[in-house]
């Protein structure tokens, strides 16, 4: 009885068909905001439907800031529905508290409606996301240390600057990677360093790709210096480059928890 | 001697008055501290994106350990996408962010009516076999590569699995594959949500 119900229950052979539409232009697709405690703000999001089928979206709020929850986003959570080509603006209004310090995060997403992929008891339902940053002026702490620096596992010529952020509110630390020869003085290569601007949370660690690397490579220590900007700060550290087999087991660029 | 003396108090008031008012003007003017105002520092633009689920069919096999854990494995699916600005992510929710919705069954156990919670993760194939059938292997979703990808933010439920961060890791289409951990679970039919999420962080 047991097994047997537990694979029934999820889930035979199911169907699938494609969920959201193509062409749901969402504009902007990300919001990055100062304000000071008391603060209250609106914005609007533009959601038009280049579609040729009437789409039906939801919204929802996924507030994302650690710790205590807090009602500081606000948004009209009725469902959209445009038809082709017709476009709508959703407003969210947000309001720090007085006592928020760091950063608030939250996502307002569209969900598609009415357009699932049924997997037996299960639905999948696709969705796209607005970030929403908002830094609490005078209570920012902008902290960064490099940890390690290895190559990527499975892709060779790149390397990873494994960043930790120290401070309380997101950076987006961007620079170079010089690999260096075994004494550490003869610069072999140069590569940039998260040229996209891909973000460190607080409190969370991340392998920050650099790009493709031509030459640099070969047996023996080497050394690498990463230079990092982020906000004004810079930070340059100096590490000896992590062989892949110490990288083993770790999907590349994905966020790792401290 | 009396209006002299209160001539004297409505000079001073006089003087004190002309001394007051320029430094009152010039502090209006120059020394309040800038009033705080609520600035939009970076908006990406030009947002046409979109994001499609699996076009095939998808299909689950279970799997069982006796007294260790189960486990049961989705072939592998594809996911579609147009991100308009790079860095993208794509994350997996049991919340739709209004309400919180992980597999959900309920079992008659020990005489009682019992809610169990079972976590939809996510597995790239390059983690692994990428014909893990053919080999007869599965994701084990006890796996640190799995757990990986679920990084803690308050609780199992709302944590979101990532299964690519960064632009230049893979493009669409991106193939993944779904597990769930029955470790635990009551027998019991189970149903729930799971939402993909395309997003440039």
């Amino acid at each position: 009885m047991s097994f047997c119900s537990k694979v029934a229950m999820l889930l035979p052979v199911l169907s699938a068909s494609g969920a959201f539409g193509e062409g749901v232009f969402v504009n902007p697709l990300r919001y990055e905001i100062v304000a000071p405690r008391g603060a209250v703000h609106e914005e609007r999001i533009t959601l038009r439907n280049d579609g040729n089928a009437t789409i039906r979206l939801r919204v929802g709020l996924q507030e994302e800031t650690a710790g205590k929850r807090r009602h500081w986003i606000e948004a009209n959570l009725d469902p959209v529905e445009l038809r082709p080509g017709e476009a709508c603006e959703r407003a969210f209004r947000l309001a720090v508290p007085d006592d928020a310090s760091g950063e608030l995060r939250a996502r307002v997403v569209f969900s598609s409606e009415g357009n699932e992929v049924e997997m037996g008891a299960m639905r999948m339902t696709s969705r796209l996301a607005v970030p929403v940053y908002v830094v609490i002026s005078g209570t920012e702490v902008r902290a960064a240390e490099v940890l390690e620096i290895w190559e990527c596992a499975g892709f060779p010529g790149w390397m990873e600057v494994v960043v930790a952020n120290r401070g309380n509110v997101h950076i987006r630390p961007e620079g170079e990677l010089r690999i260096l020869d075994a004494d550490g003085r003869a610069m072999l290569v140069r590569v940039p360093v998260n040229e996209w601007g891909y973000p460190v949370l607080p409190g969370e660690t991340v392998a920050l790709r650099t790009g493709p690397m031509r030459g640099g490579r070969g047996p023996g220590p080497r050394f690498a210096e990463a230079t990092l900007k982020f906000d004004g700060s810079e930070i340059t550290s100096r590490h000896v480059v992590q062989p892949l087999e110490k990288n083993e087991g770790v999907f590349p660029g994905i966020g790792k928890s401290p | 001697m009396h209006n002299e003396c209160g001539n004297r108090i409505w000079r001073r008031a006089a003087i004190a008055v002309l001394i007051a008012m320029p430094m009152l003007v010039f502090d209006r003017a120059f020394c309040d501290p800038p009033r705080e105002e609520v600035q939009v520092t970076a908006v990406i633009n030009r947002g046409i994106s979109w994001i499609s689920l699996p076009e095939s069919s998808a299909s689950w096999s279970g799997f069982v350990v006796p007294d260790v854990f189960y486990r049961f494995n989705s072939n592998i699916l594809t996911c579609r996408f147009f991100a308009a600005n790079g860095p993208w992510d794509i994350r997996i929710y049991h919340t739709n962010g209004i309400t919180r919705d992980a597999l959900r069954g309920v079992a008659f156990v020990g005489g009682t009516w019992r809610t169990n919670w079972l976590q939809v993760k996510v597995w790239h194939p390059s983690l692994g076999p990428t014909n893990f059938y053919a080999e007869g292997i599965l994701p084990n979703p006890m796996d640190n590569n799995v757990w990986n990808h679920a990084l803690g933010i308050r609780d199992w439920q709302n944590s979101p699995s990532f299964f690519a961060r960064q632009a230049w890791d893979m493009g669409s289409p991106v193939p993944f594959h779904l597990i769930v951990n029955g470790y635990d679970a009551y027998p019991a039919t189970y149903q729930g949500n799971v939402f993909f999420e395309l997003s440039i962080p």
